[in-house]
C-alpha cells in the first residue's frame, strides 16, 4: 500500500473559478454580493424594494437561484434590473461555475452593483466561494431568535447580517437581545443591519450598498495592478 | 445536501492525483465544523459519485475536527465539540477561530494491484516526461 500525500481543498476547482469570478468583477468595477438566507425571509422582497429605491441611481444586476421557476426573476425584471436565472433543479446551492456562465449573459462594463440571491438555504450554500465581494447573510423574525445560533456557518463566514419584518416583532417570540448575543459571540464585531422589506425601512441597508458600491467603483478607477497570472487564467477560461 | 456537490469535486481530486490504473483503497478527508457536513449523507454521496467509475470502492475516511475557541478575555485555546461553551475563566466572550477546513489529505493506493493495464507506452511517458 502506497499513501499518496494531497493535502489539498477539496473545493479547489470552485474556488479556483470563484477567482476568476472575483477579478472580472474587479476589473469592471462591480461591487458583488452573494446573498443567503432561508426561503421566505424576504430575499426577493427586498430586492424589489432596494431595486425601487437605488435603480434610477446605480445600474444594478441580479443573479436569482432558484430550485425551480422563474417567479422570482419576472418580480425584479417589473423593478427594472437586469436578471439572469439559473434553475439549480435539485441543487441546493449555486456554485462559481454556474455564476461563471451567468456572467457571461451579464454586461459588466453597464454594471455598478451585482447581487447573487442564492438558493433559499441557510446551510449548503455558505462553503461555496461564488466570487462576491460580501456574503450577506439574512434572517427574518418570524424564524425565530435561536436561529443564528444554530446555524453558526453563516453567521461566521457572513461580511454583513440582515434581520428582515422586524415590522412583525410584536406578533413573534423573538428576542432581539439573544439573537444578537449568539451573532456577537460567532462574528465579534459583524455588522447587523434590521429592516423590514415591506413597509419598507432600509434605509441603513441602502447606504451600505452604495458606499461599498461607491468604494469598488474607486478601486477600479485608481488603476490598481492586477496581480501577475490572473488576467491569462481569466483569459484561458472563457 | 451540499455533500454531493462535494463528493463529485473530491472524486475530481483524487483523479487528478492517482497514476492511471491504480487501485484507490481509501482516501482520508478532513472536515472543519463551519462546513456543516452530515457523516452519513457524506458517506452516501461519496458512494453515489464513485459508482461506476473506476474508484467504485474506495473508502472514503473523514475526519471531523472540532471547534478551536479563543477566549478573548483570558487568552486561552481549546478544542469543542460545541461553539458556544464558556471559557474556564468565566467568561463567554469566545471566540471560533478557523473551522472551514474541507482538505483532501491523503489516498492510499494499492500499488500492487491495478484496475486496468495502462496503455502501451504510457508508463515510459509518466516517468521519463523528458
Amino acid at each position: 500500500m502506497t499513501e499518496i500525500r494531497i493535502v489539498q481543498n477539496v473545493l479547489k476547482h470552485n474556488d479556483e473559478i470563484a477567482a476568476m469570478n472575483r477579478q472580472r468583477l474587479r476589473d469592471a468595477g462591480v461591487f458583488c454580493i452573494d446573498l443567503i438566507g432561508s426561503p421566505g425571509c424576504g430575499k426577493t422582497s427586498l430586492l424589489e424594494a432596494t431595486l425601487r429605491r437605488l435603480h434610477s441611481r446605480i445600474n444594478i444586476g441580479i443573479i436569482a437561484g432558484d430550485l425551480a421557476t422563474d417567479r422570482d426573476a419576472k418580480r425584479i425584471q417589473a423593478c427594472g434590473a437586469k436578471v439572469v436565472q439559473i434553475n439549480t433543479g435539485k441543487g441546493c446551492h449555486l456554485d462559481a461555475n454556474q455564476v461563471r456562465h451567468a456572467l457571461d449573459e451579464i454586461d459588466l462594463a453597464g454594471l455598478d452593483l451585482l447581487i447573487i440571491e442564492n438558493v433559499g438555504n441557510l446551510i449548503c450554500p455558505v462553503g461555496f466561494d461564488l466570487g462576491q465581494d460580501a456574503k450577506v447573510g439574512m434572517f427574518s423574525v418570524c424564524e425565530g431568535d435561536d436561529k443564528a445560533a444554530k446555524h453558526p456557518h453563516l453567521v461566521r463566514v457572513a461580511d454583513l447580517l440582515l434581520l428582515n419584518k422586524t415590522d412583525l416583532m410584536k406578533y413573534v417570540r423573538f428576542h432581539p437581545a439573544t439573537f444578537r448575543e449568539d451573532v456577537e459571540k460567532l462574528n465579534p464585531g459583524v455588522e447587523m443591519i434590521e429592516l423590514s422589506a415591506t413597509e419598507p425601512k432600509i434605509d441603513r441597508w441602502l447606504d451600505w450598498l452604495l458606499s461599498k458600491t461607491q468604494a469598488a467603483h474607486d478601486l477600479t478607477s485608481a488603476d490598481i495592478p492586477v496581480p501577475v497570472g490572473t488576467t491569462k487564467e481569466l483569459s484561458d477560461a472563457r | 445536501m451540499h455533500e454531493l456537490s462535494i463528493a463529485r469535486s473530491l472524486l475530481g481530486l483524487v483523479r487528478d492525483n492517482v497514476p492511471d490504473g491504480a487501485l484507490v483503497k481509501s482516501v482520508l478527508v478532513c472536515v472543519g465544523p463551519l462546513q456543516a457536513i452530515e457523516p452519513d449523507a457524506m458517506q452516501f454521496a461519496w458512494h453515489a459519485a464513485t459508482d461506476d467509475t473506476e474508484f467504485d470502492g474506495a473508502e472514503l475516511s473523514l475526519t471531523l475536527l472540532p471547534w478551536e475557541l479563543h477566549c478573548l478575555e483570558c487568552g486561552r485555546n481549546w478544542s469543542s465539540e460545541n461553539w458556544s461553551d464558556p471559557c474556564t475563566c468565566g467568561s463567554c466572550r469566545v471566540d471560533p477561530v478557523g473551522g472551514d477546513e474541507l482538505t483532501l489529505i491523503s489516498i492510499d493506493v494499492d500499488e500492487a494491484n491495478t484496475i486496468k493495464e495502462p496503455a502501451e507506452g504510457s508508463h515510459t511517458v509518466m516517468r521519463n516526461p523528458a
